[in-house]
């Protein structure tokens, strides 16, 4: 990384263009509904009218062409481990990972022969949710913990900006 | 030059229809016959909604991630691998023989429009001439519903 | 509400008689204990006599009783909707387990056998279409046996699992039937 590029990188131009397009992918981050077992109905009662998850821009859509984060809600057994690799495959970038619930992020009190000992050892998990079931207010909290990342994020990672003007 | 209905009434629209073409071009008054020129802002406007499409989408290219690869790219199908005979790279043909028909009666549609913008001049005779022509296409018609065209089911 | 009143065993006592072993009321239903042989003959009598009409199989399950022998025991529950009777049929197996199928009778067995045979390996025979139905395809060993370790055996996928291979089933009943996995029904998942 030379000091041109850190110049340019660092410019004007290109952290505002940072912060404006990170303000508008953490302000209207449209979940896939993926919710495999009990914490569904937590993720469920969260997108409702008492702890609504719409005044977040939260909006959930049911298929992966269209969304940009993948709750993970419930328990993985390992039959089921590649389908949800192959959403996770099938979302466009940028996309992120919230892993909800205990068995999401470590198999919960699941260690047993069919039960994936954590969402992490097939997709990467950008914030994780404890709770068995987390309460709605637990999943409202993982969502401003991915907007504050998204927000430290650089939104030109990977593009063809990126690519002239990177490393 | 057509003649304006003797008992017409009057009323504050002007008879015939105004091309905002003035005397000064040569036109006779009641009649539309527009040149070219005319048509010039529409030019700009298409141009203009080309262009910026194009530069939106030139811009969101140059912002966006880009990392495909062959699991991104498969077909969704609820994160299985697709099965069926879609899938299996067979098309339905009727769907085509679907396509074709619809040209064919959506131009003689089309034809239909203009006939009648004109039926009054072209009185008796043309409406005949056109039942005419619809007649013959509803041959065709009878004869791709007896072929089994409309049938869905192979 | 006793069920012993209600629950006409005369007929069962008086065609099946001493091949069938009554246990008594247990836990709410009466339970029958039979041999293996004869369960096809028994579920159809208990489905189709008019007065019992058994028409509705609720479970089949499987148990392990290892170290006891005989090990394997299956275990039927029948519910009759007209008289609204319960009973329970039981029939211990020994090793390797083999009992007749009962989709025959009633063809909701058919998935109850398959996971009786997915979970402790019990092979019924003349069942239509014998394979696993809870675990995937591909794998190995049958998990609600005592000696299967309860967090699995140790692959890639799975570092906690105890060490060793799980014993290999020469007549594992996996038929060649596309599971449309995201990898073509392959054995391992995500691999």
């Amino acid at each position: 990384m030379g000091g041109v590029n850190n110049a340019i990188r660092d410019s004007v131009l290109f952290t505002t263009a940072d912060n404006v397009i990170n303000w508008g992918r953490r302000s209207a981050l449209w979940p896939e509904t993926f919710g495999i077992a009990c914490c569904a109905i937590e993720m469920i009662s969260a997108g409702c009218s008492r702890y609504d998850l719409d005044r977040f821009g939260v909006v959930f859509r049911p298929s992966p062409r269209q969304s940009d984060v993948m709750i993970i809600a419930g328990t993985i057994t390992r039959k089921f481990a590649p389908v949800v690799r192959r959403l996770y495959d099938q979302m466009p970038e940028p996309r992120w990972v919230i892993a909800m619930g205990t068995c999401a992020i470590s198999g919960g009190v699941y260690n047993t022969y069919a039960v994936v000992q954590g969402a992490e050892t097939f997709v990467p998990v950008d914030v994780h949710v404890p709770g068995c079931p987390p309460r709605p207010e637990a999943l409202m909290h993982g969502f401003l913990l991915l907007q504050e990342k998204i927000k430290k994020s650089r939104a030109l990672a990977g593009t063809a900006l990126d690519r002239v003007a990177g490393p | 030059m057509p003649k304006p209905l003797p008992l017409a009434p009057a009323s504050p629209v002007p008879k015939g229809v105004d091309c905002g073409l003035s005397k000064a071009h040569g036109v006779l008054s009641g009649q539309c016959d527009m040149t070219g020129m005319e048509f010039l802002p529409v030019l700009f406007m298409v141009a203009g909604i080309v262009l910026v499409a194009v530069a939106t989408l030139f811009v969101s290219s140059l912002l966006r991630p880009s990392n495909p690869y062959p699991a991104k790219n498969m077909p969704y199908e609820c994160g299985m691998d697709p099965a069926g005979e879609a899938a299996g790279g067979r098309f339905r043909v009727q769907f085509f023989i679907l396509a074709i028909l619809f040209v064919i009666f959506d131009v003689e549609t089309m034809f239909l429009f203009p006939w009648a913008v004109v039926l009054k001049e072209i009185g008796l005779v043309g409406y005949v001439e056109m039942f005419v022509f619809m007649l013959l296409l509803l041959v065709g018609f009878a004869y791709a519903w007896l072929k089994g065209a409309l049938e869905w089911e192979v | 509400m006793s069920v012993e009143t209600l629950l006409n065993r005369a007929p069962i006592a008086e065609r099946f008689g001493g091949a069938i072993e009554d246990l008594g009321f247990a836990h709410g239903v009466h339970a029958f204990a039979a041999p293996p042989e004869m369960i096809v003959e028994l579920c159809r009598f208990l489905k189709e006599h008019p007065a019992l009409r058994f028409n509705f199989l609720s479970d089949i399950c499987g148990v392990d009783h290892h170290p006891d022998a005989p090990r394997y025991e299956v275990v039927y529950h029948l519910y009759s909707l007209p008289n609204k009777w319960r009973v329970r049929i039981k029939c211990r197996l020994g090793d390797p387990p083999r009992v007749p199928s009962v989709t025959g009778v009633w063809r909701t067995a058919n998935w109850h056998e398959r996971e009786a045979w997915d979970m402790y390996g019990i092979r019924f025979e003349g069942h239509p279409d014998l394979r696993r139905i809870y675990m995937w395809e591909g794998f190995e060993g049958f998990p609600q046996r005592k000696d299967f370790p309860l967090r699995g055996y140790k692959d890639k996928l799975n570092p906690f699992g105890a060490e060793g291979t799980p014993p290999t089933q020469p007549d594992l009943a996996t038929k060649n039937i596309p599971q449309g996995g995201p990898q073509g029904g392959r054995s391992t998942p995500a691999a």
